[in-house]
């Protein structure tokens, strides 16, 4: 399509109100390189996990006491090394991946003196950093501001609106809630010219090119394979499907964030009642689905490439409530998939004697392994980013 | 661009109702024919307080009965099911007070009474996802509506025991040992001073103040079984009746900015509502909403000098803020991004729907980012407006699916979350006025910024049967950056 770049930049430079990421848009109009290195995908358990009905500490009475009617019982567990822990049986494609080498669990993974909100447990793990005044960008925003090379949509997360950890200073991420809805768009009219009507008029096209260029991305990514291997047919499946798709056909992206269970439907893990149930359904589908991910890259070539890494808003109490399920707690799990990890069950066994309110104590700190990703997967300095320095906790291999 | 005399120009007469009303209508613009400023205000404002209110939506109908109490002898297994069956009721209730709403604002008598209620409702919140039931959902919706004649302080007396405001805020049954500092924070960011204008002591203060309240079911009227003491409240509410309990009640001296005295819940929030900190925080969203340049905060200093010069009238201060100069400047004209709901609700109006796809639109609303009755409620000032209508940016992408939704008959593929199917529909229909206008009409009924030029639009639909052509050029006008903006 014929686009004068130049015009719109000229028109952006007359136009300073503009804000930065409109001007950038400009230069998304040209076809943007396709993106080589290696891939992060993010996934979000929402609502705050329970790791002990995940991992289940079968030689522990304290755990079976704690829980008289929702403790899985040693003989439904899926059984893993070691022989003091078993798996949730809906877990079982994660187990499969384990067992191929591609996936692992990181537990008692927290922070001191953990939030039970919402709100802040998952600001914290979004920003990395559990200072009083959170950056409004992202651990991930700040290393796509940091490095060379990004374009505005070097960072992707499916859901209605942009969370924290992709935000980035510079705008290199945007949020799509249904790829449906923006292709079609690519072949938009496009504004080279202020209009002289309004500002606020001005901007909704520039808008309009920036989400043009979105739109040939995402035309390129539906034309991948990724229906033809058995993704849940659910809002986290297909978005890993888009992500698989977009993986497979190549584009300017190299961090992806999806999320797993909603407050509105039908699930999520903040699991005060009927837990048990929800697991079934919310394990099987996080299952499925990274199984279907994997097999999809392994097939289009790119499993080497891409690393997975789960987080929640925080764990739950070791305690059942009186309503079938667990109330907010503190340290959890995390659980990764990849073709280049350690895979395998990492850290000690929860230390369930020592609970603080309910709450398991954190040994590993989330920033460990956030630090082991930025070193020796995305390869910039992890200090540079977390603004601190922190040991690496090592997953990747 | 002056503040004009009367309103003898069409773009004058059409940039007032745009901002006060759901946007432009022939016959609307004709009524205001050559009136000075002044006089066209107090004409909308006076015939909006004297129409009719609605009629009292169905599922809020009657008395609300709570159908997931707890008794000492209901099991854990049951009250997980009766919870399940009243959180899907009441989101099915919700929704149809959605629609309800939305017709409202399509076809009843007064959009700028309407467009009130949408204000306040975007500043204070409301959720039917909190709000546990349709009775005190619509209840809340309907004091916004009866209160937007009078003044903010008289709006917010009613607000603090407002079953569904208590319910929102979560002060039902808050006792002296343990007063909720939660509920006092969103009062303040929300409903009076706003973020960064009170201190923790302070919110503590006023967490102290609104203690002892409790929501009841009316005298005669209490279950007969015991209830289970150790249920979740929304699982031991009877009734939606506040009844004061002095023994919850903490009744020492409170300090509220500076200001000590034994604070109830009442007067707690009239000394908030009549503060200088209040009174600017609504001159600032007027002004935002209302999509008003006002650059130099001349008008803001104004609207908050008329806020404590007449206790904060709400016909006050939009009159002063319609009365300014800055309303009329070059500056405020085609400012605002309209919200997804004038977009919609304006669409509607325009065109003279008569059987408008509500539910299209109400499905709509939430990926355009505003689902109404879901308004936000933490960090203090609601939807934000202007350009966080379009953020994320695909937001646009949504908005261009307006026709679509209006005229498919269902919610447009893409539009929902990926693996959500969509519900079907009665499309609109266009009434033959509408139908057999040529395209140049239509242009001016929808009154897009300038910019749009007919004769191209015209071109672009030759090849489209005549019969068709009508609603193919609505749905590309809609979907025009032109349209997004008043």
């Amino acid at each position: 399509m014929s686009i004068n770049r130049r015009q719109i930049l000229k028109w952006s430079a007359l136009a300073p109100a503009l804000p930065q990421f409109l001007v950038n848009s400009a230069f998304a109009l040209d076809e943007a390189p396709a993106y080589e290195g290696n891939i992060l995908v993010v996934v979000r358990l929402k609502g705050g996990n329970d790791g002990l009905n995940a991992v289940v500490p079968i030689q522990n009475d304290l755990y079976f006491k704690g829980r008289p009617s929702i403790a899985i019982k040693k003989q439904d567990t899926l059984a893993l090394k070691g022989g003091d822990l078993g798996l949730n049986p809906a877990l079982a494609d994660f187990q499969w991946l384990m067992d191929q080498g591609l996936a692992g669990i990181v537990q008692n993974v927290g922070y001191a003196n953990s939030s039970r909100s919402h709100t802040r447990g998952t600001e914290i793990f979004e920003v990395g950093t559990t200072a009083d005044q959170a950056p409004m960008q992202g651990w991930l925003g700040r290393y796509l501001d940091q490095v060379p090379g990004t374009t505005s949509l070097s960072g992707v997360e499916f859901g209605e609106e942009l969370g924290r950890t992709l935000a980035s200073g510079t705008r290199r991420s945007r949020s799509i809630t249904n790829p449906h809805l923006l292709l079609g768009m690519e072949n938009a009219p496009v504004a080279d010219r202020p209009s002289r009507v309004s500002a606020t008029l001005d901007q909704l096209r520039m808008v309009q090119n920036d989400l043009s260029d979105t739109s040939r991305q995402l035309l390129k990514a539906s034309k991948g394979t990724g229906s033809s291997f058995g993704y849940p047919d659910t809002t986290f499946g297909q978005s890993l499907r888009w992500t698989g798709d977009m993986i497979e056909k190549g584009g300017p992206t190299r961090l992806y964030y999806v999320t797993l269970g909603s407050f509105d439907t039908p699930y999520s893990f903040d699991t005060h009642t009927d837990e048990l149930a929800i697991h079934k359904v919310l394990y099987s589908e996080f299952g499925k689905g990274l199984r279907a991910f994997s097999e999809h890259l392994r097939k289009s070539g790119h499993l080497q490439r891409v690393q997975l890494l789960t987080f929640s808003d925080f764990g739950r109490q070791i305690f059942e409530n009186r309503e079938g399920g667990t109330d907010h707690g503190d340290a959890g799990l995390m659980f990764l998939m990849g073709g280049k990890m350690r895979a395998g069950l990492h850290g000690d066994l929860p230390d369930i004697a020592s609970a603080n309110d309910g709450g398991l104590p954190a040994k590993v700190d989330f920033r460990q392994v956030y630090a082991d990703v930025l070193t020796n997967w995305l390869k910039v300095d992890s200090q540079k980013i977390l603004g601190e320095r922190v040991d690496n906790y090592s997953v990747i291999a | 661009m002056a503040k004009p005399a009367t309103l003898r120009d069409s773009s004058d007469r059409r940039h007032l109702l745009r901002r006060l009303t759901f946007g432009t209508l022939p016959a609307d613009e004709a009524a205001l024919g050559g009136k000075p400023v002044a006089a066209a205000f107090q004409s909308l404002w006076d015939a909006a307080k004297k129409a009719a209110p609605p009629k009292t939506p169905a599922p809020a109908q009657g008395t609300w009965t709570n159908k997931a109490l707890r008794f000492t002898d209901t099991s854990s297994a049951e009250i997980v099911a009766k919870r399940a069956e009243v959180t899907a009721s009441n989101a099915r209730d919700a929704e149809t007070i959605r629609q309800w709403w939305l017709q409202e604002m399509i076809s009843g008598p007064s959009p700028l009474r309407e467009n009130l209620v949408l204000f306040f409702h975007s500043v204070f919140g409301g959720s039917g996802r909190t709000i546990d039931g349709p009775h005190a959902l619509y209840g809340y919706n309907a004091l916004l509506r009866r209160a937007c004649f009078g003044t903010i302080p008289a709006m917010l007396d009613a607000m603090i025991l407002d079953p569904g405001m208590i319910m929102q805020e979560s002060y039902d049954e808050t006792k002296s040992e343990k007063p909720s500092e939660f509920s006092a924070g969103r009062i303040l960011d929300n409903w009076t001073v706003g973020v960064g204008n009170y201190t923790p002591s302070d919110a503590m203060s006023l967490a102290r103040a609104i203690t002892g309240w409790v929501l009841e079911a009316p005298k005669g009227q209490e279950p007969t079984k015991p209830l289970d003491p150790l249920a979740f409240r929304s699982n031991r509410r009877t009734g939606l009746v506040p009844v004061f309990h002095p023994e919850f009640f903490d009744s020492g001296l409170k300090t509220i900015l500076g200001t000590t005295r034994g604070f109830g819940a009442r007067d707690a929030i009239q000394f908030l509502a009549l503060h200088d900190a209040t009174a600017r925080r609504f001159s600032k969203l007027l002004i935002r909403y209302f999509g008003v340049e006002d650059a130099a905060h001349r008008l803001e200093s104004e609207l908050a000098a008329t806020y404590r010069a007449t206790q904060g009238s709400i016909e006050a201060l939009v009159r002063t803020l319609v009365l300014s100069d800055e309303f009329w400047s070059q500056g405020s004209r085609w400012k605002l991004v309209k919200s997804p709901v004038h977009l919609a609700v304006g669409a509607c109006r325009q065109l003279e729907l008569s059987t408008p796809p509500v539910a299209a639109i109400s499905a709509w609303l939430a990926p355009a980012g505003q689902k109404i009755l879901e308004a936000p409620n933490f960090g203090g000032d609601g939807w934000p407006g202007q350009e966080a209508w379009l953020a994320p940016t695909e937001r646009l992408a949504a908005r261009y699916q307006l026709g679509a939704a209006l005229f498919g008959g269902t919610t447009p593929w893409g539009l929902l979350p990926l693996a959500v199917s969509a519900q079907a529909g009665t499309p609109g229909r266009l009434p033959n006025t509408v139908q057999e206008a040529p395209i140049s009409a239509l242009v001016s009924r929808l009154d897009p910024a300038p910019g749009m030029d007919a004769s191209v639009l015209e071109r672009s639909l030759s090849a489209i049967p005549a019969e068709k052509r009508a609603q193919q050029a609505v749905i590309k006008i809609l979907a025009m950056p032109e349209y997004q903006v008043a």
